[in-house]
C-alpha cells in the first residue's frame, strides 16, 4: 500500500518533470533556432539535412546586417535610432499626458468624468487593424491641410503610438493615484505646500511605479508595432523602424535566412532584457483592473 | 484634381534642343536633380539590373551629376506604395501597368506630360493605340513602354509538308488544323479554356466585347451575337476535335507547351517568351518553330496587349529631368536589348517592323501582332474579380466545349458577369 | 469637491463683494483644473482615434476611393457596401475562417496556459523559475520575429520541419514532405498560424494563472483533499471558482487579441494577396491598400463590422469595468 503510493508519487513526479521539459523546449526551441541559424555559416543553413547544433560559429550574418549592405542607403543603426525615437518618445509623451489626465480622473469630480472614463474604456477596445484605413486617410488629409509630413515620416507613427497608448496608461496610472491616501496631500497642504510641491514631492514618488508599469506596455507595444509603421513608412527607408526593416529584409532577401535571423536577434534582444526586469509588473498590470476591483 | 502643368516655355525650347539634337551636346533639358528615383515593377533579376545600369549610364551623359536610384516594387505592393506616394516620398519616374493607367491618372497621381511628349522626336513612331492608353481629357499622362503580345505558334516544316501557308483567317485555321490532323494524326490546334487572354482575340475578332460601359453601369455582352460567335468558334475547336479535349479546364501552359514541344499538337497560342519553357521540355525541333498573328474572321485578330507604360510621378520636383529619363529608357536603341532580357515588345511601330523582329521566326508573328489592334479588358476594378475569382468567361467556354447549348449557358453567365461588374468600387 | 455657493441674496458691501468675486474666480479656476488636465489627452485622442473612428463609419456609408482621398466629395451610397459585404460569399468564408482560427487559438492558449500555470505551481521553486524564464523568451519575442522564425522552421526547401518529416519513416508521417509547401493553402497555413500565436500567448496565461494560484489559500485544497477529491475535482471545485474573474478576463483579452491577428498572417502568407488564406484584418488591409484601385469604403464597412464584433465580445469586460467604476 505504502509502496504503491510511493511509486505513484514518483511516477507523478517523473511525469511532471517530463511535462515541464516538454513545455520548456516548446517555448525555447524557436528562439534557439533563430540564434542557431544566425550564428552558423551559410553552407550549414542551406542543406536538406540540418543539424541541431551549429558545426561552426560565425558572425558573418551579423556583420552583414550591421554594415547595412542589405538595404542600400540605410543602415541598421538608423533603424535602431528610429525605433528608439518613436518608442521612447511616444512612451514619454504618453506617460506625461496620462499622468495629468489620471490625476484629474482620480482626484477631481467633474461632470465629464464618467463620460471620459467610459470613452477610454471603449476606445481601447477598438482595434488598430480596423482603424488603419481611416488613420491613413485622416493623416493624408491632415498632412495636406497643415502642410506637414505625417505619412512617410516618423511623426505620424509617433502620434499614433501616443494615442494608442493613452487609454490603458491613463486607466492604469489612475489606479495608482487613487491609491495614494488623500490625507497625505491634505497634511502637506496644511503645512503650506503648493499644488506643484504636493504633486512632485508627495504624489509622484508614490505613483512612479504605476507610471513605470504603464510605460512598459506602451514601450513593448510600440517597439513591436508593425501595421501602422508598415502602412505609413513604406516609401521612406530612412524612416524605417526595426520591425518593418525586418519585413523589408524578409521581402528583399527572402532566402538569406542567416541575415534575417541575425536581424531578428538584434530586434529581439532589447525587448528580452527589458522583459527580464519587468516581468512581474507585466502580469499585475494587465490583470489588475478586473481581478482586484 | 489635376496637378498643374509646370513646364515653362523655356524648358520646352531647351528640351527640343537637347532631345531633338540627340545626346551629343551632353546636357539634359531640365534642372538636374541630385537623385532621380525610378520605380520599376516586379523583382529585380541580374539581367534586369544590368540593363538598368546601362540606362543609368546613358542618362548620366545627359545629367552627369545625377544619381539614379532604381527601386523595385513587388507587384503585390504597388497599390499601397502609390497611395502613400501621393502625399510625399514618391518617385520621379514610375513604371505602371497599362491597365492601371486610368486609375492613377484619373486620381491625380501622375504628372501631365503633354507638353514634354510633344517635343519628343520618337513620339510619332509610337503605336497610336498604345499612346492613346495614356490620354485622358486631352492630357497625356503616360507614354507606352512595352507590351506582351501572344501569337499563333506552328512548325514551319509541318506546314511545308502539308503545303499550307500559315493561317490568317478562321477558315484557314480550320483548314490547316484538319490538314495537320490528316497528315500527322495529331490535334491541329490546342484550345485551352482557362485562357481569357487568348479567348479575347476570338471574341474581339468577331466584333464582340466582354462587356460595355453605359453611363455608370456595366453591361455584360457574353450573349451578344458577336461575342457568342467568337466564344462558340473557340469552343467548337474542342467539340469538333481540332483541339485535345484534355484542354478543357486548363491553361495554355499546361495544355500546349509539352504537346507542342513533343509534336503532339500542331498549333497553339502564346507569347514568344514561351520559347524558353518549351525548349526546356524538348528543343529537338526548335529550328522549325515560328509564329504568325492570331487569325481573325478575315485577317489578323485583335490581341490582348498587357504591358507597362512610363509616367512622371505627380509629386516629382523635376518633371523635365524625369521625362528625359523616360525617353532615355524607352529609346529605340534600348528596345531590342530589353526584348532580349524580358521578351517584351517595344511600342515603336518602326522597330516592330524592322528586320530585328521580322527575321526571327518566333518573334515575327508576335511583333506583327503588336503593331495591330491591341486591347485591354473592361476597365473596371471588378474585372479582376471576374477573371480570377468567378472565372465567368472560362466557365462559359468550358461549358460550351462540354457540349452545352449556347442559348442556355451564355445568358445565364452573362447575368453573373453584369452583376459582378457592377459591384460598388468607389471609383 | 466643494459644492458651488449659491448666489448671494443679500447685497454685500463693496470690499466684501470683490473678495467674494476673487473667491469665485479661484473656485472657477479650481473647477477648470480637471478639464485642463485631461485636455492634452482629449485632444490627442480626439484627433488620432475618435475622429478616425467616426470617419471609418462615415466612409463605410459613402463611395470612397482615390478621388475622395484627393479631395473630391464622397457620395452617399445607401448602405451598398454593407449589402455587398453581407451577401458576398467570400466575406462569409473569411468571417468563418476568422472565427474558427480565433477559437482554436483561444482554446489552445487557455488550456495550455492553465495547465502550465498549474504545473509551475506544483514544481519546486527552481524548476518553476527556469520554466518561467523559458516562457518569457517566447513571450518577449517580437511578433514579427516570431512569425519569421515559424516561416523559417516550415520553409519549403530548407525548413527544419520538412527535413525532419522526410527522415521519419513514411508509415508514421506519410511521404512527400520534401519541398512541401505549408503556406499556400488554408488547411496547412492556418494550423501554423495557430501554433505561432499560441506559442507567444500561452506564457502570459500561464504566468497570470500562476499568480492567481498563489493567492488561493492552501487550506481550501486541504479541505477538498480530505473529502477525497482528485486533481480534476480540486480544479473545478476550488481553483476555477476562485479564479473565475481572472479566467473571464484572460478569455476576453485572448479573444480580442487573437481576433486582431495581422502581422503573423501577413508574414506567413507572404503578404495579403492570397485571399484564400485571408482573415478579417488582412482582408480589410487588402481592400484598403492592396487592391487597385483602393476601396476605402468597402474596407471601412468591414472594419466597422469588425469593430462592432470586438466591442460585442468585450462587452462583458467593459461591463465589469464600468460597474467597478460606478462602485468607486
Amino acid at each position: 500500500m505504502n509502496d504503491r503510493y510511493r511509486v505513484r508519487r514518483i511516477l507523478g513526479r517523473v511525469w511532471m518533470y517530463a511535462a515541464a521539459l516538454a513545455v520548456f523546449l516548446f517555448a525555447v526551441f524557436p528562439v534557439y533556432w533563430v540564434l542557431a541559424t544566425a550564428l552558423r555559416p551559410t553552407g550549414e543553413i542551406f542543406t536538406r539535412e540540418p543539424t541541431l547544433f551549429p558545426g561552426e560559429l560565425t558572425l558573418e550574418h551579423f556583420e552583414r546586417v550591421l554594415s547595412g549592405v542589405l538595404i542600400p542607403g540605410a543602415s541598421f543603426w538608423s533603424f535602431l535610432t528610429n525605433s528608439l525615437i518613436v518608442t521612447v518618445g511616444s512612451v514619454t509623451v504618453a506617460a506625461l499626458v496620462s499622468l495629468l489626465a489620471a490625476v484629474a480622473v482620480a482626484r477631481f469630480r467633474f461632470s465629464l468624468r464618467s463620460a471620459f472614463i467610459m470613452m477610454l474604456m471603449v476606445i481601447q477596445m477598438v482595434p488598430v487593424e480596423a482603424l488603419i484605413i481611416s488613420l491613413f486617410v485622416n493623416f493624408f488629409h491632415l498632412g495636406r491641410t497643415l502642410d506637414m509630413e505625417l505619412v512617410n515620416n516618423l511623426s505620424g507613427v509617433f502620434v499614433v503610438y501616443v494615442a494608442v497608448a493613452l487609454p490603458i496608461t491613463i486607466l492604469m496610472i489612475r489606479n495608482f493615484v487613487a491609491a495614494v491616501p488623500k490625507s497625505l496631500e491634505e497634511a502637506a497642504a496644511i503645512d503650506g505646500a503648493s499644488g506643484w510641491t504636493i504633486f512632485w514631492r508627495i504624489l509622484m514618488p508614490l505613483v512612479a511605479p504605476g507610471l513605470g508599469a504603464a510605460s512598459i506596455f506602451a514601450f513593448i507595444t510600440a517597439w513591436n508595432e508593425f501595421l501602422v509603421a508598415f502602412t505609413f513608412l513604406q516609401n521612406n527607408t530612412g524612416a524605417f523602424t526595426l520591425p518593418i526593416s525586418l519585413q523589408y529584409y524578409f521581402g528583399a532577401v527572402s532566402v538569406e535566412w542567416g541575415s534575417i535571423m541575425a536581424a531578428s536577434t538584434l530586434l529581439t534582444v532589447p525587448v528580452m532584457i527589458f522583459f527580464l526586469f519587468v516581468q512581474r509588473r507585466m502580469v499585475s498590470g494587465l490583470t489588475m483592473g478586473a481581478v482586484k476591483g | 484634381m489635376r496637378f498643374p502643368r509646370i513646364a515653362a516655355a523655356g524648358a520646352v525650347v531647351l528640351l527640343a534642343a537637347a532631345c531633338g539634337g540627340g545626346s551629343d551636346d551632353g546636357a539634359g533639358s531640365g534642372e538636374a536633380p541630385d537623385t532621380l528615383t525610378v520605380w520599376r515593377m516586379g523583382d529585380a533579376s541580374a539581367d534586369q539590373n544590368e540593363f538598368m545600369d546601362e540606362v543609368t549610364g546613358q542618362y548620366q551623359e545627359l545629367y552627369p551629376d545625377t544619381e539614379v536610384d532604381i527601386q523595385w516594387i513587388p507587384w503585390g505592393e504597388f497599390s499601397q506604395r502609390f497611395q502613400t506616394a501621393m502625399v510625399s516620398g514618391g518617385p520621379d519616374v514610375v513604371e505602371i501597368g497599362n491597365d492601371q493607367v486610368a486609375t492613377w491618372a484619373d486620381s491625380g497621381a501622375l504628372y501631365d506630360v503633354s507638353d514634354l511628349a510633344e517635343d519628343w522626336e520618337d513620339r510619332d513612331d509610337l503605336l497610336e493605340s498604345a499612346y492613346a492608353n495614356g490620354t485622358f481629357d486631352d492630357a497625356q499622362y503616360t507614354v507606352p513602354w512595352y507590351s506582351g503580345v501572344r501569337a499563333l505558334w506552328y512548325n514551319t516544316d509541318q506546314l511545308e509538308e502539308i503545303g499550307h501557308e500559315p493561317p490568317e483567317t478562321w477558315d484557314e485555321l480550320i483548314e490547316v488544323a484538319d490538314a495537320l490532323q490528316d497528315e500527322y494524326d495529331i490535334p491541329g490546334m490546342a484550345a485551352p479554356t482557362d485562357f481569357v487572354n487568348g479567348i479575347g482575340s476570338f471574341v474581339w475578332a468577331a466584333g464582340g466585347e466582354f462587356a460595355v460601359e453605359d453611363g455608370d453601369e456595366w453591361a455584360g455582352e457574353l450573349d451578344s451575337p458577336e461575342t457568342a460567335e467568337g466564344l462558340e468558334f473557340y469552343a467548337d475547336l474542342i467539340t469538333e476535335g481540332h483541339s485535345p479535349s484534355a484542354c478543357v479546364g486548363i491553361d495554355e501552359v499546361e495544355c500546349a507547351h509539352a504537346d507542342f514541344a513533343n509534336r503532339e499538337v500542331g498549333m497553339f497560342i502564346d507569347g514568344p517568351w514561351a520559347a524558353d519553357q518549351i525548349a526546356d521540355i524538348n528543343d529537338e525541333h526548335s529550328e522549325h518553330w515560328a509564329t504568325v498573328p492570331i487569325p481573325g474572321v478575315d485577317g489578323m485578330a485583335p490581341a490582348f496587349g498587357g504591358g507597362s507604360d512610363l509616367a512622371v510621378w505627380g509629386t516629382s520636383e523635376h518633371p523635365e529631368a524625369a521625362f528625359d529619363y523616360i525617353t532615355t529608357l524607352n529609346s529605340k536603341e534600348n528596345a531590342v536589348p530589353y526584348n532580349e532580357i524580358a521578351s517584351m515588345f517595344p511600342t515603336f511601330e518602326d522597330v516592330l517592323e524592322s528586320d530585328t523582329f521580322q527575321e526571327d521566326p518566333v518573334q515575327s508573328g508576335a511583333a506583327t501582332q503588336a503593331t495591330g489592334d491591341l486591347r485591354l479588358f473592361p476597365d473596371t476594378p471588378n474585372w479582376g474579380h471576374v477573371q480570377w475569382e468567378l472565372a465567368t468567361v472560362q466557365n462559359a467556354v468550358e461549358r460550351l466545349a462540354e457540349g452545352e447549348d449556347a442559348d442556355d449557358v451564355l445568358p445565364e453567365l452573362n447575368e453573373e458577369l453584369t452583376e459582378a461588374l457592377n459591384r460598388p468600387t468607389d471609383e | 469637491m466643494n459644492r458651488p455657493a449659491g448666489p448671494a441674496v443679500v447685497p454685500e458691501p463693496p470690499e466684501e463683494r470683490s473678495r467674494a468675486s476673487a473667491r469665485l474666480t479661484a473656485y472657477r479656476r479650481r473647477r477648470m483644473i480637471p478639464y485642463l488636465l485631461i485636455l492634452p489627452a482629449l485632444v490627442i485622442l480626439a484627433l488620432v482615434l475618435l475622429w478616425p473612428i467616426l470617419q471609418m463609419v462615415w466612409m463605410s456609408l459613402h463611395g470612397y476611393g482615390l478621388h475622395q482621398l484627393q479631395g473630391q466629395p464622397a457620395e452617399w451610397n445607401s448602405f451598398a457596401h454593407y449589402l455587398n459585404v453581407l451577401t458576398d460569399e467570400r466575406f462569409w468564408e473569411i468571417f468563418r475562417n476568422t472565427i474558427v482560427v480565433c477559437l482554436a487559438m483561444v482554446v489552445l492558449t487557455m488550456v495550455l496556459g492553465t495547465l502550465v500555470g498549474i504545473l509551475m505551481h506544483k514544481l519546486p521553486a527552481w524548476a518553476s523559475t527556469v520554466l518561467g524564464l523559458g516562457l518569457m523568451l517566447a513571450w518577449a519575442t517580437p511578433v514579427i520575429s516570431a512569425a519569421i522564425v515559424y516561416r523559417w522552421l516550415f520553409d519549403t526547401r530548407y525548413g527544419l520541419v520538412n527535413a525532419v518529416l522526410s527522415t521519419l519513416p513514411d508509415w508514421l508521417v506519410g511521404g512527400g514532405w520534401q519541398d512541401f509547401n505549408w503556406f499556400g493553402s488554408p488547411g496547412t497555413l492556418f494550423p501554423i498560424l495557430v501554433v505561432t500565436v499560441v506559442w507567444q500567448s500561452f506564457p502570459f496565461v500561464a504566468i497570470s494563472i500562476l499568480a492567481g494560484l498563489k493567492s488561493i489559500p492552501g487550506e481550501l485544497y486541504e479541505a477538498v483533499r480530505i473529502d477525497g477529491a482528485g486533481a480534476w475535482k480540486a480544479f473545478w471545485n476550488v481553483t476555477f471558482p476562485m479564479l473565475r474573474p481572472l479566467f473571464a478576463l484572460l478569455l476576453v483579452l485572448q479573444i480580442i487579441w487573437d481576433f486582431r491577428i495581422f502581422t503573423q498572417l501577413f508574414i506567413l502568407a507572404g503578404g495579403v494577396s492570397n485571399r484564400d488564406v485571408a482573415l478579417i484584418p488582412t482582408y480589410i488591409y487588402q481592400l484598403g491598400f492592396a487592391s487597385t484601385p483602393p476601396n476605402y469604403g468597402m474596407g471601412s464597412a468591414i472594419a466597422v463590422i469588425m469593430t462592432v464584433l470586438v466591442l460585442a465580445i468585450s462587452a462583458y469586460y467593459l461591463r465589469v469595468m464600468i460597474r467597478q467604476e460606478e462602485a468607486r
